[in-house]
């Protein structure tokens, strides 16, 4: 689904983050990345979103073969990359609503689907937003405005419910939560596994791994992978920290 | 057909008035910003009698019917409407004020009688001059105790060329009354406008009145507003701005001078490509106004590094019992916002308009008419767009 070949990327200010990171997902699996503060975590998804303010200075990433590197930010999400936001940015004066409507319609189009009309839209943000538990009276609200870390975060998933992604990004999806939010959070996500979607997990502790079981878990230090493993190395990671990892190696 | 006596003896007295102040210019404070020279150089010539009383006539006929009862001309007003003329728009100061009745023939009052409620919103359509004129437009709104009225002004025009729209509107908000008003001032490419909105609000009276400054080359409407009794509460919402060659100009004078009156200004600008917004905007609050609220707030928005905005807030206040808050900032629109809703598949031209558009929202959703919101959602997509 998606293979990263070595990939150097330094912010524009001029600091090298990522110093020769590879990493290969296989369609249907979910791979978390583990890592401290500042080893890169946010800058990879970010780089696989298409933001701005980073520069590329070697590797490549190929989603289902095309360059990705290649892509505006839109037509990455067109082509089926998705990335939850570790901070959901709030838009005073665009209903949730009406962005959800116009991002899906978007979406859509640019996949050779016809746009929903506002019925048909209706019916699927109800059953997208039942997954995630989040009232019809947060549809109609501002995007993220007023609403809790939590509450935010469902609506990432929600997002994600209604784009219908092939690759997920979460990044730090679970920071901020409460023991509830984080399991009505999981769920959502668990909600959306299968065998055409593939999930990259990014997130600092253990206990999102404990909802959301993943098939690798890496750690990521330094701008690189420094180790791979199963899910028992999620559980190794909170045990010692990060310190051994380097250590060893 | 020949003018009324009243309006002569007007006219007599704005032209004194207009022979001793002269065309205002960069010396002159309160036109700092905005040359007055373009328009004096386009040497545009005023439109006569005939063509005025014509275009008066065809503005009211096109007043919904059920309205049209209260909408008259200049030919038959009872002396008390009639001395509501020029009476809360001073001469002293306003060259164009004065130049406005100089050229004047005839214009429109609505009066609303005491405790009555019109119920349809009465929109004058004033179009746009012909090339080369300068057009004097002068309305009366007078709104008897406990009146509730909705007045719409809308000045538009497809096409480029020079003009002059002068347009000067009074209102009058007396015990109790309501009024909203807007003003919608779209003229097209190349037109100069320049405009006046005097308003004073009695006794409980409210008056809430919007301004959409977005079409032109030249443009600059001074809002002044006097609560003049306690209880009166004014509000202003402002949207000015658009792309490429334009100047637009809202300079808002707001004197509290009775106690308990409350006035709110909101004035957002969206600017893009070489066009200039400026936004003057003064409290006054007198000795005797005491427990005064008032606030005012400038927001700007600069879609890009050829656009600019002055703005200057003031506050001149006269006594310690007030509560009154003012602001402006001046930004860019946010890039995570924009990466965000790119990153749902929202191409950039529309993520932008998006944006824009949100952060005109709360002004363009409190319009007063259906048809003015189209408008002005088309004018700030235009901004992003150069369509």
């Amino acid at each position: 689904m998606i293979e990263i070949k070595n990939l150097h990327v330094r912010t524009e200010g001029g600091a090298e983050i990522l110093k020769g990171l590879d990493l290969s997902i296989p369609a249907g699996q979910v791979h978390a990345i583990m890592g401290p503060n500042g080893s890169g975590k946010s800058t990879l998804s970010y780089v696989l979103a298409g933001r701005d303010g980073y520069e590329v200075t070697a590797g490549s990433v190929l989603f289902k073969g095309q360059d990705l590197l290649a892509m505006a930010p839109e037509e990455r999400a067109h082509a089926g990359i998705f990335l939850g936001l570790q901070y959901p940015v709030e838009i005073p004066g665009v209903s949730n609503a009406y962005f959800l409507r116009t991002a899906v319609n978007a979406v859509r189009v640019a996949r050779g689907l016809p746009a929903l009309d506002a019925v048909a839209f209706m019916a699927e943000m109800r059953r997208a937003a039942k997954v995630v538990e989040l009232s019809t009276e947060m549809l109609k609200r501002d995007v993220n405005v007023g609403f809790s870390g939590g509450e935010k975060k469902r609506n990432e998933i929600l997002q994600l419910g209604l784009l219908d992604p092939e690759f997920a990004i979460l990044d730090e999806t679970d920071s901020g939560l409460d023991i509830d939010a984080l399991s009505v959070v999981a769920r959502g996500i668990n909600a959306h596994r299968g065998p055409g979607r593939s999930f990259l997990v990014i997130t600092h502790y253990q206990r999102l791994l404990d909802h959301v079981r993943p098939d690798v878990v890496h750690v990521l230090q330094g701008g690189r992978i420094v180790k791979t493993g199963g899910p028992e190395l999620a559980l190794e990671l909170e045990a010692r920290g990060y310190g051994w990892v380097t250590e060893g190696a | 057909m020949s003018d009324q006596p009243w309006l002569a003896a007007l006219r007599a007295r704005a032209a004194e008035r207009f022979a001793a102040d002269g065309w205002p210019d960069r010396r002159t404070e309160h036109w700092k910003y905005t040359p007055v020279a373009p328009i004096e150089r386009a040497r545009l010539a005023p439109v006569d009698a005939a063509a005025q009383r014509a275009e008066v006539q065809a503005v009211r006929a096109a007043v919904a019917p059920e309205a049209a009862d209260f909408v008259r001309d200049f030919s038959d007003l009872p002396p008390a409407v009639q001395a509501g003329i020029g009476r809360v728009a001073a001469l002293e100061g306003h060259a164009f004020a004065a130049r406005n009745l100089l050229d004047l023939h005839d214009g429109l009052v609505i009066h609303v009688p005491r405790g009555v409620r019109v119920a349809a919103p009465i929109v004058l359509a004033w179009g746009t001059p012909a090339v080369g004129a300068a057009r004097p437009v002068r309305v009366l709104v007078l709104a008897e105790a406990q009146a509730e009225v909705t007045v719409i002004e809308r000045f538009d025009g497809d096409g480029e060329g020079a003009a002059l729209t002068n347009a000067v509107t009074e209102i009058i908000a007396r015990d109790g009354a309501q009024v909203r008003y807007a003003k919608a001032q779209l003229e097209r490419d190349g037109a100069f406008h320049v405009g006046r909105v005097a308003i004073e609000a009695g006794r409980d009276a409210r008056v809430e009145a919007h301004l959409l400054n977005l079409g032109g080359a030249l443009a600059r409407t001074e809002l002044d507003v006097a609560l003049v009794a306690p209880g009166a509460d004014v509000a202003l919402k402002g949207l000015f701005g658009g792309r490429g060659a334009r100047h637009q100009d809202q300079h808002v004078t707001v004197r509290h001078q009775s106690p308990r009156a409350t006035s709110d200004q909101d004035f957002r600008g969206v600017l893009a490509a070489g066009a200039r917004g400026v936004f003057t905007g003064l409290v006054h609050v007198a000795a005797g106004a005491h427990h005064t609220r008032a606030t005012q707030q400038n927001r700007n928005l600069l879609l890009d590094a050829g656009a600019h905005v002055d703005t200057r807030p003031q506050l001149e206040i006269h006594n310690d019992d007030v509560q009154c808050s003012h602001g402006a900032t001046t930004g860019r629109l946010d890039a995570t916002a924009l990466f965000y809703l790119r990153s749902r598949g929202l191409d950039a031209t529309t993520a932008r308009q998006l944006l824009t558009l949100a952060f005109a929202a709360e002004l363009t959703e409190a319009l007063p008419d259906e048809a003015l919101r189209a408008l002005a959602l088309d004018r700030l997509r235009d901004a992003i767009t150069g369509g």
